[in-house]
C-alpha cells in the first residue's frame, strides 16, 4: 500500500512537471495569431518569429502592447533596430543588457555626454580607443615586502 | 462508605439508567462520544507538522488523501513556474525596451571597451 501510494506521487508528479513545462509560458503565439496592430509593429521580426523562443516572443508582444505609449521618436527607433536586436545571439544580448544598466548608474551629469562620448570614441583611430592602465596609487594597496628582510 | 465503593455505585446506577434510556438519546450521546474522540485524536501527517493548529475542514476520503496533496503540491509547482517565468519575461522586456530606445544605438552596449573608456575619460 505504502509502495503504491509513492508510485503514484512519484506519476502524478512527472505529469505535473509536463504539464508546467507545457503551459509555461502561458500565450506565447505564434505569428498567424497576433493582431493585425501587433504584425504591423513586430514586422520586422516576421521571417524569424515561429523560430524564436516562447520567451522572446511573449516579450515582443508585451513591447508591442506598450508601443503606444512611447513617443513617435522612441517608436521609430525600437523599430529600426528589432530586427538587429534579435538577429544577435543570447549571450551578446545579455552582455549589451549588462553593460546598459552599468552604463546607465553612472552619476546625471556624465550620463548626459555618453551620446557625445560615442561619437568621439568612434571617430577615434582603434589604437586611440585602448585604455592606459590607471598608473594612480591605489589605496588600501599594501606592496610585498621584500625578500629576506625578516623580521 | 469510602469513595471507592461510592464510585462503583454511581457508575452502576448510571449503567442501569443508561439501559432505559430511548434509541434516539443513546444515538446523540454516541454521536457526541465519537466528535469528543475525534477532537482528542493526536494529529497525524501535516496537521502534526503545523502543530495541529491547522487543518483541513473538508473530511476526505483517506483514500484520496494522498491525491489531494499531489495535486496541491503540483499547483504551488505550476504557479510557481509560472510566475518565474512571467517575471523573467517581464524584467527582459523592460530592460530591451529601455536599450532599443535609448539615444545610444546598440553597438554602444555591445562594445566592451566604450565602457571602459568612458571610465578612464571620467577619471582624467
Amino acid at each position: 500500500m505504502g509502495a503504491a501510494r509513492i508510485a503514484f506521487m512519484i506519476l502524478a508528479f512527472m505529469v505535473g512537471g509536463a504539464a508546467a513545462a507545457a503551459v509555461t509560458p502561458i500565450g506565447a503565439p505564434r505569428w498567424d495569431a497576433l493582431s493585425a496592430e501587433e504584425r504591423h509593429i513586430l514586422a520586422p521580426l516576421s521571417a524569424d518569429w515561429n523560430r524564436m523562443s516562447d520567451e522572446q516572443r511573449q516579450k515582443w508582444v508585451g513591447i508591442a502592447r506598450d508601443h503606444r505609449r512611447l513617443t513617435p521618436e522612441e517608436q521609430a527607433r525600437i523599430q529600426a533596430r528589432m530586427k538587429d536586436w534579435a538577429n544577435l545571439r543570447p549571450e551578446q544580448r545579455e552582455a549589451a543588457r549588462d553593460q546598459y544598466r552599468s552604463l546607465r548608474n553612472i552619476p546625471p551629469d556624465q550620463r548626459d555626454a555618453l551620446r557625445e562620448q560615442w561619437q568621439r570614441y568612434r571617430s577615434m583611430p582603434p589604437e586611440e580607443r585602448a585604455v592606459k592602465p590607471d598608473t594612480r596609487p591605489q589605496r588600501g594597496v599594501l606592496r610585498p615586502a621584500p625578500r629576506g628582510n625578516k623580521e | 462508605m469510602n469513595e471507592q465503593e461510592f464510585a462503583r455505585k454511581v457508575a452502576a446506577h448510571l449503567s442501569a439508567s443508561a439501559r432505559e434510556l430511548d434509541d434516539g438519546v443513546v444515538e446523540r450521546l454516541r454521536a457526541a462520544r465519537e466528535r469528543a474522540l475525534a477532537v482528542q485524536r493526536p494529529a497525524r501527517g501535516l496537521s502534526r507538522f503545523f502543530g495541529g493548529r491547522v487543518g483541513l475542514r473538508v473530511r476526505l476520503p483517506a483514500a484520496l488523501r494522498p491525491l489531494a496533496v499531489s495535486v496541491a503540491i503540483l499547483a504551488v509547482v505550476v504557479v510557481g513556474d509560472y510566475w518565474a517565468t512571467w517575471a523573467r519575461v517581464m524584467t527582459l522586456q523592460e530592460v530591451d525596451t529601455a536599450l532599443l530606445i535609448d539615444d545610444l544605438p546598440i553597438d554602444a552596449y555591445l562594445d566592451a571597451e566604450f565602457k571602459a573608456w568612458v571610465q578612464q575619460e571620467s577619471r582624467s
